[in-house]
């Protein structure tokens, strides 16, 4: 693991497109997080001049809530990572570098693995990444700080978090290895997600909404529940906890896609 | 340690209705410099990329150092396949780095191997700003990396002005005086001649010809011949000085002449020396105009 992981990170340490697409990933991030609950302030403000009744101050940053709060926003910047996921990928077909490292040692399963490992440092830093900005503004932000509200039960939307962005780059990197080309490959996964979002506005049923893939992965971390006041005895809130259903469908479609993936390369002329 | 290093059976590739490689079979023992000569579109990379690991055989088997392959087998190979393929976005040296930890070799030396390649100022230069001399020249010191058993070699001139050509071939020759056994895929026939020990010419996938070159691709002609006094054959054939050398076959001798003389020459001289020759055929001459043909029947 540890050799197949040093092959990779050489192949990426000094590819300029790599460091600037991650660059553009934590700036991107980093301000939305940072900027979140000035802009939610600001909406709240707005939304108050025609409410009909009083709205409440919501904070973002306050833990343990913030840990639910973040991991959802951070889930939209996952783009990102899928670009430089594909990036990798489709750079090995177009340079042809895959036949390469197979004529000169590898095996299939082997090159397989070596960029399984990769997605899951590259998810493992974006999970790290987001659990120090959460933790920082958490501290600046929380009146109260305890260890029991850092280290709270919530802390497990950090861990559904890692696991949505792992089996999105999976999808990614799926996409790429079907289509092998970095520019196709990008669009043809925007395109499949704005279709995704017109089939399930579409009125289809729930449990097929939850099986469609990128609910699947958005799924493992819920909008998070507005202190709203009830209107008419009903009170708005979501679901507040990572559910087992949810991670398991998002595991399986990771597992199906790997197993496409290796079945596909181990009968492929390169 | 085994002598024969590749040995390929019935090997075959067939891409949908093209039929690439049609049940090859051929032998590369150590310190072997193996030519793989034939035209455009014969099968020679397509036949090196299966014993590379990168295409799947149709039908047929191959094993290297005496072994079913596994992809250890290949980290004792080195090998460019078609072009220099490389990271353009990575520095030589980086690129070099790659190679030998796939390898998992510590027996490497990449400052040594670039100063070899005369790329050791550019080491930190990416790829992608290399001129062709300059990839060919890298691609060669990879595979020459971690001091592999077999080079193989797809094309290694093509594309090169003369005085590159000129190192190809120096480099390959030197390569082989160390023992190293090379398998060298070529379209040109004096490459091969000019390099090689043993040669295996295929057309269209089919394997026509295989043996030492110096027997099926020198300048010199081999006739067959055979007399009612077979004998007196011989020993008037000993006395014949342009004769370089000689052996019997099913009643018949294979003479084989020196460069400077024909079939017409030998006939003469035997008919002096009071021999009638019942049977006179050439033999096996012709193979390089053979293969010229075939060269201009492709293009």
């Amino acid at each position: 693991m540890i050799r197949l992981l040093h092959i990779e990170f050489k192949k990426i340490l000094s590819y300029k497109t790599f460091w600037v697409l991650t660059a553009f990933y934590i700036i991107a991030l980093a301000l939305a997080l940072f900027l979140s609950q000035h802009i939610v302030t600001k909406i709240v403000e707005q939304a108050a001049k025609t409410s009909p009744i009083p709205l409440p101050r919501i904070s973002i940053f306050v833990l343990p809530k913030a840990w639910q709060n973040l991991s959802y926003l951070a889930g939209y910047f996952n783009i990102f990572l899928a670009i430089v996921v594909i990036t990798l990928i489709c750079n090995e077909f177009t340079f042809r570098t895959i036949r390469q490292n197979i004529v000169s040692g590898m095996s299939r399963t082997q090159y397989l693995l070596s960029k399984l490992y990769l997605i899951l440092v590259i998810s493992i830093a974006a999970t790290l990444l987001l659990f120090l900005i959460t933790l920082i503004l958490g501290v600046i932000h929380s009146h109260s700080l305890s260890a029991a509200s850092v280290f709270n039960v919530k802390l497990q939307f950090v861990f559904g978090y890692f696991l949505e962005t792992f089996s999105y780059l999976i999808f990614a990197f799926f996409l790429a290895f079907l289509l092998k080309r970095t520019g196709l490959t990008i669009i043809t996964l925007l395109f499949y997600t704005s279709i995704e979002q017109i089939i399930v506005a579409w009125k289809i049923p729930s449990a097929w909404v939850k099986v469609m893939p990128m609910k699947a992965f958005a799924r493992l971390v819920h909008f998070p529940s507005i202190p709203l006041p009830e209107v008419n005895g009903q009170s708005l809130k979501f679901q507040d906890y990572v559910g087992l259903s949810d991670a398991l469908i998002a595991v399986l479609y990771a597992a199906v896609m790997v197993t496409i993936i290796y079945l596909y390369l181990k009968k492929a002329d390169l | 340690m085994s002598d024969t290093i590749l040995s390929i059976n019935g090997l075959t590739k067939h891409f949908g209705r093209i039929r690439a490689v049609e049940e090859l079979t051929l032998e590369v023992k150590r310190s072997e410099v193996y030519g793989i000569l034939g035209p455009n579109g014969s099968g020679k990379t397509t036949t090196l990329g299966m014993i590379l690991g990168v295409v799947h055989a149709t039908r047929g088997t191959y094993m290297w150092f005496g072994e079913v392959p596994t992809h250890d087998s290949r980290k004792r190979i080195g090998a460019i396949l078609e072009q220099p393929i490389f990271y353009p976005y990575l520095s030589a040296a980086a690129n070099l780095q790659i190679i030998a930890r796939i390898k998992d070799s510590k027996d490497h030396d990449i400052d040594n191997s670039l100063t070899l390649a005369g790329l050791y100022d550019r080491r930190h230069s990416m790829f992608r700003t290399f001129s062709y001399g300059m990839r060919q020249r890298l691609a060669i010191a990879a595979a020459l990396l971690c001091k592999p058993e077999v080079l193989i070699l797809d094309e290694p001139t093509n594309g090169l002005d003369p005085q590159g050509i000129a190192e190809v071939r120096d480099m390959i020759q030197n390569v082989a005086k160390t023992g190293m056994t090379v398998i060298l895929a070529s379209h040109l026939l004096d490459e091969v001649q000019k390099t090689c020990t043993h040669v295996c010419v295929l057309e269209k996938g089919k394997k026509l010809f295989s043996g030492k070159v110096d027997d099926v691709l020198n300048d010199t002609i081999m006739v067959e011949i055979a007399a009612a006094n077979m004998e007196l054959l011989k020993t008037t054939l000993k006395a014949f000085q342009k004769v370089t050398e000689f052996s019997e076959e099913h009643d018949k001798l294979i003479v084989k002449l020196a460069t400077d003389t024909t079939a017409e020459d030998l006939n003469a001289f035997l008919f002096g020396q009071g021999v009638i020759l019942s049977h006179l055929t050439l033999h096996k001459k012709s193979l390089e105009k053979y293969f010229l043909e075939l060269i201009d029947k492709q293009s």
